[in-house]
């Protein structure tokens, strides 16, 4: 993307990467790791929901139940995490901008992981006792 | 509680596959009933019961400590 000094943009992307000076080159490089970023987020977050939602072969109450108390469970970590960083944040000083974007995205991703290996662990216990 | 549903499945010669396909239930979900590690819903236990062609009460009793 070209920029300009009133800050406009030229066009959306413009990969003539031997034509642009440093700066927009570097402003080029940004954007394009900033879509890299989006789309690998929604992608990822994507596939964690069709796992995380994905019906077992007998999906009975059980499985239900299972499923209810391990997203209180994910979401018990999910607050404890966030208020023990909170401490740490407040203790040894405040976090850069991409630090704190770094921190929400992994709270996001704690709950969700969380969610799952609970499930899927206690299953597994279920199928082992089984046997 | 206690339950007595294994002892009213081995009475009634039904095996733990047998039940759980009949009630549309996994097999994991009877053998945690029978080893009393999850209380089945009213609806799920009325069909264990009609299915064995017992009472309830046969199958599921409370103890003084509930």
């Amino acid at each position: 993307m070209r920029m300009y000094a009133n800050g406009l943009h030229h066009s959306i992307i413009d990969f003539s990467f031997g034509k642009c000076d440093n700066d927009s080159l570097e402003s080029h490089y940004h954007l394009v790791n900033v879509i890299i970023g989006i789309l690998s987020f929604f992608s990822f977050l994507g596939g964690i929901y069709f796992v995380a939602f994905s019906k077992e072969r007998h999906e009975d109450e059980m499985v239900k139940q299972v499923r209810l108390e391990s997203f209180q469970f994910a979401a018990l970590v999910q607050m404890i995490s966030i208020i023990i960083s909170c401490i740490c944040i407040f203790i040894f000083g405040e976090l850069g901008e991409g630090a704190l974007m770094l921190f929400f995205i992994g709270e996001i991703f704690l709950f969700w992981l969380c969610f799952i290996c609970r499930l899927n662990y206690i299953l597994h216990i279920q199928l082992k006792n089984e046997e | 509680m206690k339950n007595r549903l294994k002892a009213q499945r081995i009475k009634k010669e039904f095996t733990q596959a047998q039940l759980a396909e009949i009630v549309n239930i996994s097999r994991q979900t009877i053998i945690s009933i029978e080893t009393n590690r999850y209380i089945p819903s009213v609806l799920l236990s009325l069909k264990i019961a009609k299915t064995l062609n017992i009472p309830l009460e046969d199958l599921f009793e409370l103890e003084n400590s509930d």
